[in-house]
């Protein structure tokens, strides 16, 4: 089988596989190496489904020997199988780099015997790349679950990201999906990486030299980059704004995954709900300090008694109102006791969480601009953490009217309603709170999105 | 009597005309600058171009007035002092300047005159005063300079040539090979390559080991010229082109297109005046061509199979 042939097979494969980010570590040119890391990744095209496509995503081989039910790939799975050869795929990778196609290579694998000899194949293949290759890109690696902790210490070293999927949100729907998985050695996995890079911390930050060049990084303390209004007229990336504490060490210094780690959690497989979903997520950001979990609607394929029937529409709202609460908690200082309670566990699927939010708490609300904090600002549904930097720097000049808002590139058609300008309401606001949470609510069901989701989704329209 | 100073949209050119207006002690209101090829004069305005100067003699004018602007706005910029400024232009309020100039809109030189005329009269202020309708205006070209700039390091595309070199020709909306060949450069520092922007006439050409792209101003007939390379490809390129294509189909999930969300996701995040540069998207790519590279030939890579551990211990065969 030729390598276009293989390529085909082992692209289509790992698709379902939501995560494609080459963010999170910056690498300047070396002498005699391929490429670059810049830490705000970089998407290099955009599938039909608008989906980023910034790394080189395949399986190494689609060839597994698990079942799980879910699973394109399963053992079971009458499908085409495929298998790369290490040094093919990472001449593949260096050719679609030169070509400026791809920003690295994102490596996942189905269990080709066992999780060592798989991630035994991935490690020659990265090694190939990294030392034969010389490439200095981008490389994301998939934690095979269960593999020795020596393989993933190797692995880590040759990747600049790892991930180890939950794939289910709860250990019960785990066992019931995928009988072979053991929940255990996820997590496992997940607490290795995390004790890897706590003690590389450790290390850098006892040696002196580094604590010296430490220092001169971080001048303004540890929130950094957070609570930094300069050049907020030219800065088009909110990357770097997330409030939680940034890394004291960097990526630069790192050695071994230096870009962190994330996981995956497949949603509307299994009958967990948002509440459930977001606390997990919280706890795993808290725990193991990922740098992201990310959401995958599950597209039903397969026809098996434990899934939901195929013909069960894909929940793409439901994911995206994970992503924006994943995204609230991030950047915007929410806990998930916020968004979710046990009493209503579900988002609502036709407002955005933090519209959501705030229609339910309007005694916080309206927000003068002219004095409020970074964090009251950050709540005010349509100021993002752009914006609310923005109105931070101009209001050192002068007390900002409504008119300097719309300067500031603001979404005002939300906010007018949430904010005053020097004790005054914008005039087309509504001060009545009721008549506040109609309108607004109304806007946003409006919405293509919301309509064309929920004829998708089977429900009636009522406008 | 009103006067309209056209200028040729450079940077240098602007500067100069900003320079000019302040040594003939003309006030703002009297003074507008336009780019010669969009001068429409109003009913009293007259219109001066730029005095030709020689090169080096408007680059050196340009200088003055830009250092000078520099050292009356940068006085407690946070980026001059943590050298955090990504131009390393001891102010970034100045480095606006270069972006907002590399923008194709009309309104530039005016712009940027206006803003280098309130930068003098408020100094480091007008680093906050985001909300100002002058600096807004500056911001929005510069941003959307930027964008394009993204944009060139997102969606150009380099093919392999006969001869050992990447070519690639894209047509931004702004004047951003010159911005974005130092970034170019860095990620194939060690090959040699050739961006070309029909669009605005200039080439960066990248020698192996260089940190930089040298940039030049090209006419039409050389650009031209050096555009019909990219019909020269290396053999095997087009396999690459189509292996390329076959990923981007592969990677694509139904259940989640326009279709299904109301608006075109991809559209939005990849403007439809790129789609005919893009090799995922080109009809031509579904072909592989006759010649598969070594690399990816089933026959041609018996070199490897040696440094594979473990093979054949799985419950897969390895197809290949």
């Amino acid at each position: 089988m030729d390598t276009l042939t293989k390529l085909g097979i082992l692209a289509e494969a790992a698709r379902f596989d939501a995560a494609c980010t080459s963010s999170g570590v910056t690498r300047g040119p070396s002498a005699g190496k391929v490429g670059i890391a810049s830490g705000a990744g970089l998407c290099h095209t955009f599938a039909k489904d608008g989906r980023c496509i910034t790394l080189l995503k395949v399986l190494m081989s689609n060839a597994c020997s698990y079942d799980c039910a879910y699973c394109v790939n399963r053992s079971s799975a009458s499908c085409r199988r495929a298998t790369f050869e290490p040094r093919e795929l990472a001449e593949l990778t260096v050719d679609f780099y030169k070509r400026n196609y791809i920003e690295g290579l994102f490596l996942s694998s189905g269990v080709l015997g066992t999780p060592d000899n798989t991630t035994e194949r991935m490690i020659e293949c990265l090694r190939v790349l990294r030392e034969e290759l010389h490439f200095n890109g981008y490389v994301h690696a998939k934690v095979i679950p269960g593999t020795s902790p020596e393989l993933i210490e190797r692995i880590g070293r040759l990747a600049d990201r790892l991930s180890a999927n939950l794939e289910l949100p709860s250990s019960s729907s785990l066992s019931n999906l995928c009988p072979e998985k053991d929940p255990k050695s996820i997590v496992s996995s997940m607490s290795q990486i995390h004790s890897e890079r706590e003690e590389e911390s450790r290390r850098l930050l006892a040696d002196p030299r580094q604590k010296a060049a430490l220092a001169k990084r971080h001048p303004r303390g540890r929130r950094g980059a957070s609570d930094d209004v300069s050049n907020m007229g030219l800065r088009l990336n909110a990357a770097a704004m997330t409030l939680r504490p940034r890394d004291e060490v960097g990526s630069r210094r790192r050695k071994f995954a230096p870009a962190g780690q994330s996981t995956q959690l497949i949603i509307g497989a299994s009958p967990e709900d948002d509440s459930h979903i977001l606390r997990l997520s919280a706890s795993l950001y808290r725990k193991f300090d990922l740098r992201r979990v990310f959401f995958s609607a599950y597209i039903p394929m397969m026809d098996d008694s434990r899934l939901p029937d195929q013909q069960t529409p894909v929940p793409l709202r439901r994911e995206h109102r994970l992503y924006q609460a994943d995204w609230l908690m991030r950047y915007y200082g929410f806990n998930p006791d916020e968004l979710v309670t046990p009493e209503s566990p579900w988002l609502d699927l036709d407002l955005d969480p933090k519209l959501a939010w705030a229609l339910t708490h309007q005694e916080r609300f309206p927000v003068e601009v002219n004095a409020a904090s970074l964090e009251e600002l950050l709540r005010v549904p349509g100021i993002g953490p752009m914006g609310a930097r923005r109105i931070i720097a101009a209001r050192r000049a002068k007390p900002l009217t409504f008119e300097d808002l719309k300067a500031l590139n603001l979404t005002l058609k939300r906010a007018r309603y949430f904010i005053c300008c020097n004790g005054v309401r914008d005039r087309q606001a509504p001060l009545d709170e009721g008549l506040i949470r109609s309108e607004v609510a109304k806007g946003a069901r409006q919405s293509k999105y919301n309509k064309t989701r929920r004829v998708a989704e089977g429900q009636l329209s009522l406008f | 009597m009103r006067v309209a100073l056209c200028c040729n949209g450079s940077l240098e050119s602007i500067l100069s005309g900003v320079g000019i207006g302040y040594l003939a002690h003309a006030p703002a209101r009297k003074l507008r600058l336009c780019k010669a090829e969009a001068a429409q004069p109003a009913l009293d305005e007259r219109l001066v171009n730029v005095p030709a100067a020689s090169l080096d003699g408007t680059v050196a004018f340009a200088t003055r007035v830009y250092r000078g602007f520099e050292r009356r706005v940068s006085a407690g910029c946070p980026l001059k002092r943590s050298g955090s400024c990504p131009a390393h232009c001891k102010g970034s309020c100045a480095t606006r300047l270069a972006l907002a100039a590399a923008n194709d809109d009309d309104g530039v030189p005016q712009a940027i005159h206006e803003y280098v005329r309130l930068g003098f009269q408020v100094g480091p202020q007008i680093r906050n005063m985001l909300s100002d309708a002058t600096v807004a205006r500056l911001d929005t070209l510069a941003r959307y300079t930027l964008t394009e700039c993204e944009h060139t390091r997102q969606f150009a595309r380099f093919s392999l040539l006969e001869d050992g070199s990447y070519f690639c020709s894209f047509r931004p909306k702004a004047d951003t090979i010159p911005l974005t060949g130092g970034y170019f450069a860095a990620r194939m520092r060690d090959e040699k390559f050739c961006m070309v922007d029909p669009a605005h006439l200039v080439v960066a050409l990248h020698e192996p080991g260089q940190r930089r792209c040298s940039v030049s101003r090209v006419d039409p007939d050389l650009c031209g010229e050096l555009a019909s390379a990219s019909t020269q490809t290396a053999e095997g390129e087009k396999y690459v082109h189509a292996m390329w294509r076959r990923f981007y189909d592969s990677v694509g999930l139904d259940g989640r297109d326009a279709s299904q969300r109301g608006y075109g996701l991809r559209a939005h995040w990849m403007p439809k005046r790129f789609w005919g540069g893009l090799v995922e998207l080109s009809p031509e790519a579904l072909d592989p061509g006759a010649v598969v590279p070594a690399a990816y030939s089933p026959t041609g890579r018996g070199h490897t199979k040696a440094a594979v551990p473990h093979l054949g211990q799985g419950t897969a065969e390895s197809q290949t």
